[in-house]
């Protein structure tokens, strides 16, 4: 794949990243704050690879819609880490709202929930996998 | 001329302060003495109902990302060293004190109150068995144990583990249980005589956490906030130093750090530089303890014999990670009244390891639900679930090994000043441990190997073993029982560098006992004379 045609700077590609690593969490558009945080977090991660590969990483971001099945495949894969490191970064920096704290606090007491929830959880990740192995060898020349 | 001079002010130093005060003799303490910067208030109440009502960013992230410096590293610090209010903790430790590592991950502190102003809060007393191999008996420490104990406020009760634990005397109630650990307790207590067998004792732990007031503290209030700032009822040698300062019973000299000495036949000269100015300064006095922690006080005294080939030995507690799913509290809402630090103790008598392994077990409540994220195998959407369903049903439990169970790390000192560690990887088999998940899935909490991580050699923080104290010393770098080093008249040991072994079991109370009864003996000597 072609980058090179990914221009925009990196501060948009940044919004764009962090918008879609979120809405592949919580299903919602970024709060503004959350938005910044990460922006600003990602430097220092960034700060570990080089110019190159934060253009492929970029160009792979923008290509891709679906960056839960990607992550899971790089993570497998032993792939791309600075995906998965964004998706812990965001998880972090998300948990921090107090709007968000049902998305991380089981407050009412449901075996049957847990159970099912659990179960469900295990085939997303099995759908999810195989869509990411798919997304990987159509994007080979660009994930490392 | 100071009568003594102490370098140090983490436990080892504290204790040995306390008790020339009660003695009265006015030590002077030379210290770094990095101080928190108290620039955040306080949180009132429960972690999670300030969550729910506050962006709750700086208390669990903090401005400069602190909370995320794990992230992508790959020498991570302990998870309690990264909360954003502790970061003065470990302050300019490469600055003081720099370390070449090759295989250990060396964590130091140069805080007023040293490491001890994050520690788990463990206080445990070694008994005769934890203390073969060194010069002395548990029968020695007992005075210094009791007054420890009525002076920090420890919890705990009498139970399976108190012939492991020791005394009883002094201690408070223990802390109330949450729902997971309560539920493995309750099932241990039915099933005790088959845990007998198989060596597997639960209990109560040992906590410096008040259950009751106290002096002016007030009790554990289960606020799930001990990751995330200092607490009245959580004690930390601090308290005790602070308390000694205000009443004048010690002199506390901060912005030095101890590089060296030497001894003339009336005394001895401690020589180190002014952290502020980088310009040399020296004190005299006519005893100097050294506490300075295993990796500095062995620094100290490389430097001062100019030592550049010498490897001493270096000790850390071997320690696996496993995490426990309960499943029948699958789905069960988070417990958010709760104590997240040790809250249950097991001694595992074992057989494959021939030896005596303890675990400490945590309630999962006080870290970030985050922390966990990375750690689950499913994709980012399921593990998210899972954190809200099957997080609530999990244990998780540190299992120290005694540090005999692999070859030791080294310590020596190069030219240029730096430390150089080589440490030993952590080669705990683990299939040794198959056992001991069989046992606890028959009380209700399951795991396997596949799950255990190994902790990083270092990474436990429990340095010891330096400068071993021998019956009878015979070379240089040893002390004898009082843990004055060899071929010196007037510098004893007083930290952990002093323990010849390392037993499955946290060693900050025996240390601070040991600082006591060698602090002891300083008085007496200079009585006599």
């Amino acid at each position: 794949m072609d980058t090179r045609k990914f221009a925009p700077n990196l501060r948009t590609l940044q919004e764009i990243e962090a918008d879609k690593i979120y809405r592949s969490l919580f299903y919602q558009s970024t709060p503004d704050v959350i938005r910044e945080r990460f922006i600003e977090a990602s430097v220092q991660l960034h700060q570990k690879i080089s110019t190159k590969e934060r253009a492929l990483y970029y160009g792979v971001i923008k290509t891709v819609d679906d960056l839960e099945a990607l992550e899971v495949a790089c993570r497998y894969r032993k792939k791309m880490p600075l995906l998965t490191l964004k998706f812990r970064l965001m998880v972090f920096l998300a948990e921090t709202l107090p709007e968000n704290q049902r998305f991380f606090v089981n407050e009412r007491t449901s075996f049957i929930r847990g159970a099912c929830f659990t179960a469900v959880s295990l085939l997303r990740t099995i759908y999810k996998l195989c869509r990411g192995f798919y997304l990987l060898t159509r994007l080979h020349a660009c994930i490392r | 001329m100071h009568t003594v001079i102490i370098v140090g002010s983490g436990p080892a130093g504290v204790a040995a302060a306390l008790e020339f005060s009660n003695q009265g003799v006015k030590p002077l303490i030379l210290d770094v003495g990095n101080a928190k910067k108290n620039n955040s208030p306080g949180v009132e109440g429960n972690l999670y109902a300030y969550r729910k009502q506050y962006d709750s960013f700086n208390l669990l992230i903090g401005k400069k990302f602190q909370r995320l410096s794990n992230l992508g590293n790959e020498k991570p610090a302990p998870l309690k060293l990264t909360a954003p209010n502790v970061g003065y903790v470990t302050k300019d430790a490469q600055r003081f004190s720099p370390i070449d590592e090759t295989g250990f991950n060396a964590i130091q502190s140069f805080a007023t109150g040293g490491l001890a102003n994050a520690w788990s809060a463990g206080l445990y007393r070694y008994n005769d068995h934890d203390l073969e191999g060194f010069p002395f008996q548990e029968g020695d420490l007992a005075p210094y144990f009791d007054t420890l104990t009525q002076e920090i406020g420890i919890s705990g009760t009498d139970d399976d583990l108190t012939p492991y634990f020791g005394s009883t005397k002094f201690l408070q109630p223990p802390l109330k249980l949450a729902h997971n650990s309560k539920k493995l307790y309750r099932c241990y207590q039915r099933k005790k005589a088959v845990s007998r067998r198989f060596g597997f004792y639960l209990g109560h732990p040992r906590v410096c956490v008040l259950s009751e007031a106290k002096d002016g503290r007030p009790p554990c209030d289960y606020s799930n906030m001990e990751f995330w700032q200092d607490l009245p009822y959580i004690y930390t040698p601090l308290m005790t130093l602070e308390k000694l300062i205000d009443n004048e019973k010690v002199v506390y000299r901060k912005g030095v750090l101890v590089e060296s000495w030497f001894e003339e036949p009336e005394g001895i000269w401690v020589e180190g530089i002014q952290t502020d100015t980088n310009q040399p300064i020296r004190f005299k006095g006519k005893k100097l303890i050294l506490a300075a922690g295993a990796i500095n006080t062995a620094k100290i005294v490389l430097k001062t014999y100019q030592d550049y080939h010498t490897k001493l030995t270096l000790l850390d507690n071997p320690t696996l990670q496993i995490p426990f799913i309960i499943p029948s509290s699958l789905g069960h809402r988070l417990e958010i009244d709760a104590f997240g630090l040790v809250i249950l103790n097991l001694i595992w008598e074992s057989t494959p390891f021939n030896c005596i392994l303890q675990g400490t077990i945590l309630e999962l409540t006080s870290l970030m639900r985050a922390d966990f994220f990375g750690n689950l195998p499913f994709s980012a959407n399921a593990n998210l679930a899972l954190i809200r369903y099957l997080l609530p049903a999990m244990l998780g439990m540190q299992l120290f090994f005694p540090a005999s169970i692999q070859k030791p790390s080294s310590l020596s000192l190069l030219e240029n000043g730096h430390i150089h560690i080589q440490g030993q990887p952590n080669t705990i088999d683990l299939s040794k441990i198959k056992g001991l998940f069989r046992h606890f899935r028959r009380l209700g909490a399951w795991s396997h190997p596949l799950l255990v991580m190994k902790v990083p050699t270092g990474h436990t923080i429990h340095y010891a073993g330096t400068l071993p104290l021998r019956s009878s010393p015979e070379k240089k770098y040893e002390c004898n029982p009082f843990g004055r080093l060899y071929g010196s008249h007037n510098v004893f040991i007083a930290d952990s560098s002093g323990f010849p072994m390392l037993p499955a079991k946290n060693m900050s109370f025996t240390m601070m006992a040991n600082a006591m009864r060698i602090a002891d003996y300083v008085i007496r000597e200079l009585k006599e004379k």
